[in-house]
C-alpha cells in the first residue's frame, strides 16, 4: 500500500484563493503570532464549522515588510476578508490588517500585489 | 470610480484614511444638552473646512428638537444623526438630515422599521452602517449588533433608502480599508455590486448635492 492517498483529478480537488495581506501595527510582529491570530480571528467570527467550509491556512509571512498570504476556499474569500478586518489586536498591541488583493495562484498573486514589497 | 470614506473623527484617522481612500470627510462629533452657541460652532466648523475640505457634524443628542434647529441654521456642513433613540431615529428622517448613522446602536433591537424605512427613502435620507462599534464589542454583542444590521439591510433594500457603508473610526486603528469595509456588506447579505455602490456611488451622490 502507498503512504499517501493518490493526488485527486482537477475537478475534484478543493478549489482555494490566495489573499495577500497587509499588517499595520503599533510594532512589527513575528510570524507565529501572525498565524495564530489568523486562525483566532477565523475562528471567533466564522465558528467551527464556518471555519472548516472556508478552509484558512496560513501560508506565509515576510517579517521585513510585514505582508503575508493566506488561502482559503473559493466561495469563501469575503467571509476570510471580513474575519481579517475585525482583527484589532494581536497579543495587545493594536493592529490593522489590510487585504491586498486575491488570486487563484502565488505566483501571479506576488506580482499582482506584492511586488512593491519586495517579493 | 472613487471611494469615499463618509465618517471619520480623528486626525490621525483622516490622515491613514487619506492614503486608502479618493476623498475624506471628517466627523466633528456633537454632544448636544441645549442650544450650542452657534457663533461658536461656525468659526469652528469654518477651521475645521480650510484643514480637512469636507466635514460633517455629528449630532449626538436625546432632544428632537435640536436636530431641527440645527438643520435651519444652515451651517454648510453634512448634518449626520447618531442613532440609538427611536424618536431621535424618526425625527431625524423627518427632518431629512443628511444621514442617521446606526440606527441600531446601544439598542436591543434593530431601532428601525419598515414605516421609517419609508420615511427615509422619501426624504433622501441615508443610512450610516458602521464597524467601529463591531470592533469594541465583544463576541455576543458582536454577533446582536451583527444580527440588527442584517435586518436594517433589508428594510434598506427593500424600501431604496441611500445607504452607506463607514468605518466611523475614533482612533487610527479602527479605519479599514475600501474592500475590507464592503467585506462588512457583503456579510450583512449585500451583493458585490451593492457592497461597491455604498462605499463609492451613493458616498459620491450624497457629497456631490449636500457638500
Amino acid at each position: 500500500m502507498k503512504e499517501r492517498p493518490k493526488t485527486l483529478p482537477p475537478t475534484l480537488r478543493d478549489k482555494h484563493r490566495y489573499i495577500a495581506f497587509q499588517i499595520i501595527g503599533e510594532r512589527t510582529f513575528k510570524k507565529d503570532e501572525i498565524k495564530k491570530a489568523i486562525w483566532e480571528a477565523s475562528l471567533r467570527v466564522l465558528g467551527e464549522l464556518g471555519a472548516a467550509r472556508a478552509k484558512p491556512w496560513f501560508i506565509k509571512f515576510d517579517e521585513k515588510t510585514q505582508t503575508g498570504i493566506v488561502r482559503c476556499d473559493r466561495k469563501y474569500v469575503e467571509e476570510i476578508r471580513f474575519a481579517l478586518a475585525m482583527l484589532t489586536e494581536i497579543n495587545g498591541s493594536k493592529v490593522i490588517i489590510r487585504t491586498l488583493g486575491v488570486s487563484g495562484t502565488i505566483k501571479r498573486l506576488r506580482m499582482k500585489f506584492l511586488k512593491e514589497f519586495g517579493w | 470610480m472613487k471611494f469615499i470614506e463618509m465618517d471619520v473623527r480623528d486626525e490621525k484617522a483622516y490622515e491613514l484614511a487619506k492614503e486608502w481612500y479618493d476623498d475624506v470627510v471628517f466627523t466633528k462629533k456633537l454632544k448636544l444638552e441645549e442650544s450650542p452657541d452657534y457663533g461658536k460652532l461656525k468659526e469652528e466648523i469654518k477651521e475645521l473646512r480650510k484643514r480637512y475640505g469636507k466635514v460633517a457634524v455629528l449630532v449626538i443628542t436625546n432632544k428632537p428638537s435640536l436636530i431641527r434647529e440645527l438643520k435651519k441654521r444652515n451651517l454648510r456642513v453634512l448634518i449626520y444623526v447618531q442613532g440609538g433613540n427611536m424618536r431621535v431615529n424618526r425625527f431625524a428622517l423627518e427632518t431629512g438630515v443628511d444621514a442617521l448613522i446606526s440606527p441600531e446602536f446601544g439598542r436591543k433591537d434593530n431601532g428601525f422599521d419598515h414605516v421609517l424605512a419609508k420615511i427615509a427613502a422619501k426624504n433622501d435620507v441615508a443610512i450610516g452602517f458602521s464597524l467601529s462599534p463591531l470592533l469594541k464589542a465583544d463576541p455576543y454583542e458582536r454577533a446582536s449588533i451583527l444580527k440588527f444590521m442584517m435586518k436594517n439591510w433589508q428594510l434598506v433594500e427593500k424600501y431604496r433608502v441611500p445607504r452607506f457603508i463607514t468605518s466611523s473610526a475614533e482612533s487610527m486603528w479602527e479605519v479599514r480599508a475600501p474592500r475590507d469595509l464592503m467585506s462588512l456588506g457583503i456579510a450583512l447579505g449585500m451583493e458585490i455590486s451593492q457592497a461597491k455602490a455604498s462605499t463609492s456611488f451613493y458616498p459620491e451622490k450624497i457629497v456631490k448635492v449636500r457638500c
